[in-house]
């Protein structure tokens, strides 16, 4: 029973509305805690000056599975000379993924895009991440099992168990869609798909599958929404699709991934231009919806996605030129592509301001999460520079100024005036993702959370500020002072068990044994087995909700 | 300007890494701090004396071209010249791989042969081999789109397969055999061939000349290349006189007096490579 009390540090913690103020944390047992009156704290650590949050947590960034390795083949010439820095690599080895996150005061990270068939590998990749808690998002919406119950016309109870069975068998936090039912369509030679356009085998649309999944996820109780990639993904004049995707929720709760990829008009002389208000405005008027807006940073980096359909239609603008696209088992796809995004192009610059635009014009900080899609927008170790892009308007104008000159010229980033606060970021970094995960334990520094908490050296300059926090503490355990790691503790993985028709798995073994390729009994993950891949961490399972929870319908 | 003279004491059990020790970087050291640099052995850094006896070398030349020599069964030795950029190189004894990887200037000579990964992506300079060599010589480093970029790799010996995979300039000599795969994916440059060579020479060659100096080579039929191509003599004799020069390979003395017989290709991609065979 020892306990640790910080004191003389300011708080920045918006779930339980503390803005600034300055007060004691304690310490005990890995949880944020009291002291009894009188009771003296074992270690006693003064933080004056810092600004003490909780651990940054990470919804939406690409660190385990397939194509993360895949990325880390296709470029081994990131790996060589590099001198002492091992992170020159966009997509760094998972070791070095840990250790980065944590020195810059994350402690968790979730995967978007794990295939079923691909759990393990995720899993184990993802707990051989040291020190960082971590969970997944199941994708579906592109296998030919849920596409041809959907030709069928299966009854949406039907949906709702094989998106528990789903969450069961791969022990992920979520579902993602990506291109819905695009990755699918590409195998059958079309090129893009509109939302309200018939795959050409099974003739469903994105529409159809956008709004199965959202209702079935709500019937379970997940708190983590349909995480959505939508259609047309980089295409100029893509909010059409995106608002379409929104009309298809019917009102359900969702979150829109990567949205800076997907706010693109067709107007202007070069027919590509921002369409970041009218998202802005669809975001701001649906209080269910939520966003991670996938900044794009400058420089080289690696595209990784399950969006085959669309990073086949990138390839030639590949970096070196060189890429990788795969099939995985009928049930989603893989496209790696190396990018390089440069200041003195249009459209790259247009993406940087456009991406900028949404965090400034959403105007609800809890609808919005900080990320850049990690490696695919730029890699994460380039958040503290985002930051300091949101916090500080003259830093932002003299990087605007450094752009292709029309972007420079005409953005409608120029007129918005907005600086988020530290509060602000506190929620797009940790109280936002924490609570649409649904973690009640995590991204808060109430009493009874885990202490995961992130103590930051108060300086004018954010981005200097969030590079190497003071302190990072995981479950109370002190990992990283001033960026040098202290302990590599073995991380969580967090995942959810909701209810389903357990007789469900009956219909799957028989779907299966007529259509698949694997026994589906194979493709479930055992609690034992999903503590061995986590290289013995903690199982965190997050409770569905019940009731009145869930939201509006 | 002085040298250093550097003789392996004993064959180490695990690879030696001697990436970092290059002729322009030793010159200004002393003998005792030559013997500090630290070399990397297995997974462990160890000083270069643990290896090495270190002798200072006055050269005669009163040249301020900087001068090392190893000496040994370097066989286990990796990365010797590596990113080397200026200076004079001299090796006796065989090395093991990498030897000149991402060189850009100077000469190296190498008295014994060497292993994989000769001259990978060498943009300038001279690495002259009397022995065989491995694969991948003048090719790219795991990764890479570009194979060498320049300067010259001259080979008595023979070499194994994918020589000079994806060369872009520069010319690649090789007196004896080579393996398969010669020339693969040759953007451009020019590559010699003294002896035979094994299956799919050039294979997906888009541009640069390819020649089988030894007139026992007949021209082979090769998918993907064509006989013909418009009138070539002027263009022969500069490239045949510009190649008799390299006294080292007497065979090719003889070259601006013999005709050659031409093929284009690799029709599968561009197509404007050429394989040159001497009659």
């Amino acid at each position: 029973m020892s306990t640790i009390r910080l004191h003389g540090g300011r708080l920045h913690d918006p779930t339980n509305g503390v803005d600034g103020d300055v007060r004691d944390l304690v310490v005990r047992d890995g949880r944020i805690d009291r002291l009894a009156p009188g009771e003296p704290a074992d270690e006693s650590i003064d933080i004056s000056g810092c600004v003490a949050m909780a651990g940054g947590i990470d919804l939406h960034t690409h660190i385990g599975g397939g194509k993360v390795n895949l990325a880390r083949l296709l470029l081994p010439e990131h790996h060589r000379g590099g001198g002492d820095d091992p992170c020159r690599h966009v997509t760094p080895g998972t070791r070095d993924t840990g250790r980065r996150y944590v020195q810059m005061g994350y402690t968790a990270a979730f995967e978007p895009a794990m295939v079923a068939t691909n759990a393990r590998h995720a899993h184990m990749e993802m707990g051989d991440t040291p020190i960082l808690d971590h969970g997944a998002y199941a994708m579906l919406g592109n296998d030919e099992l849920f596409l041809q119950m959907l030709a069928e016309g299966a009854h949406p109870d039907e949906f709702r168990d094989l998106i528990g069975w789903t969450l069961h068998a791969t022990k992920a936090m979520g579902v993602k869609v990506v291109n819905p039912g695009g990755i699918s369509a590409f195998k059958f030679n079309q090129r893009r798909l509109n939302v309200d356009e018939p795959h050409r085998h099974w003739q469903v649309t994105p529409r159809q599958v956008v709004h199965t999944l959202a209702r079935g996820l709500h019937a379970l109780g997940v708190p983590h929404p349909l995480h959505i990639h939508g259609s047309n993904l980089g295409a100029a004049g893509n909010i059409a699709s995106t608002l379409e995707t929104i009309d298809a929720l019917e009102g359900l709760p969702a979150h829109l991934t990567h949205v800076q990829f997907h706010a693109y008009g067709n107007e202007g002389p070069k027919k590509f231009s921002s369409a970041a208000l009218a998202l802005a405005e669809a975001v701001n008027a649906r209080p269910q919806l939520s966003v991670d807006v996938g900044q794009i940073i400058f420089g080289h980096t690696v595209t990784a996605s399950g969006d085959t359909m669309r990073q086949f239609a990138n390839a030639g603008l590949a970096n070196p030129r060189k890429a990788i696209f795969s099939d995985i088992e009928c049930e989603a796809g893989c496209g790696v592509v190396p990018f390089r995004y440069r200041e003195a192009s249009y459209v790259n610059a247009l993406q940087w301001a456009i991406g900028l635009e949404i965090f400034l014009l959403v105007r609800n900080p809890w609808q919005v999460v900080l990320t850049t899609d990690h490696p695919n927008g730029g890699p994460f170790t380039s958040y503290p520079h985002l930051i300091r892009l949101l916090m500080d308007r003259s830093f932002r104008e003299e990087q605007l100024a450094k752009l292709h000159p029309e972007v420079a010229q005409f953005s409608a980033l120029k007129s918005i005036t907005r600086e988020l606060t530290l509060q602000e970021i506190a929620i797009l970094t940790r109280a936002a993702p924490a609570k649409l995960l649904g973690l009640r334990d995590r991204g808060h520094l109430g009493e009874g959370a885990a202490a995961d908490i992130a103590v930051y050296r108060d300086d004018a300059d954010r981005e200097r500020m969030f590079t190497a926090p003071e302190l990072v503490f995981k479950d109370g355990v002190l990992v990283s002072r001033a960026g040098r790691l202290t302990a590599e503790p073995v991380g969580g993985t967090h995942f959810v068990a909701p209810d389903y028709d357990l007789s469900f798995a009956q219909t799957l073994r028989r779907r299966h044994a007529r259509h698949g390729s694997v026994n589906p009994d194979h493709l479930v993950i055992g609690h034992d087995e999903l503590c061995a891949c986590g290289r013995g961490g903690a199982l965190l399972p997050v409770a569905c909700l019940q009731g009145q929870d869930r939201g509006a319908p | 300007m002085s040298g250093h003279r550097l003789t392996l004491r004993q064959t180490p059990a695990l690879r030696l890494d001697l990436r970092g020790v290059l002729p322009d970087t030793l010159a200004g050291l002393s003998v005792a701090e030559v013997e500090r640099l630290p070399l990397a052995c297995g997974r462990d850094l160890v000083p270069l004396a643990e290896w090495f006896t270190v002798e200072a070398t006055p050269t005669a030349d009163a040249d301020t071209v900087a001068a090392l020599h190893l000496v040994g069964d370097l066989s286990r030795v990796d990365h010797i010249g590596h990113q080397m950029a200026s200076g004079r190189l001299r090796i006796d004894g065989p090395v093991g791989d990498g030897l000149g990887v991402q060189m850009r200037g100077g000469v190296i000579r190498l008295h014994g042969s060497a292993r994989d990964q000769v001259g990978c992506e060498m943009s300038g300079g001279e690495l002259h081999i009397d022995g065989d060599i491995g694969d991948f010589a003048a090719s790219t480093l795991p990764g890479s789109m570009d194979g060498m970029r320049g300067g010259l790799l001259a080979v008595c010996g023979c070499a194994g397969d994918r020589l000079a995979d994806r060369m872009r300039r520069g010319t690649v000599l090789v007196g004896g055999a080579v393996g398969d795969f010669a020339a693969s994916r040759l953007v451009a440059g020019t590559v010699v061939l003294g002896g035979r060579c094994g299956v799919h020479p050039a294979w997906g060659m888009r541009r640069g000349s390819v020649l089988f100096a030894d007139p026992t080579v007949a021209p082979m039929s090769l998918p993907g290349f064509v006989t013909g191509g418009g009138e070539m003599a002027v263009a022969w004799q500069l490239m045949a006189r510009d190649l008799a020069r390299h006294t080292d390979f007497p065979a090719l003395a003889d070259l601006p007096r013999r005709a050659v017989h031409r093929l284009r290709g690799d029709l599968a991609v561009d197509g404007m490579g050429e394989l040159l065979f001497v009659t």
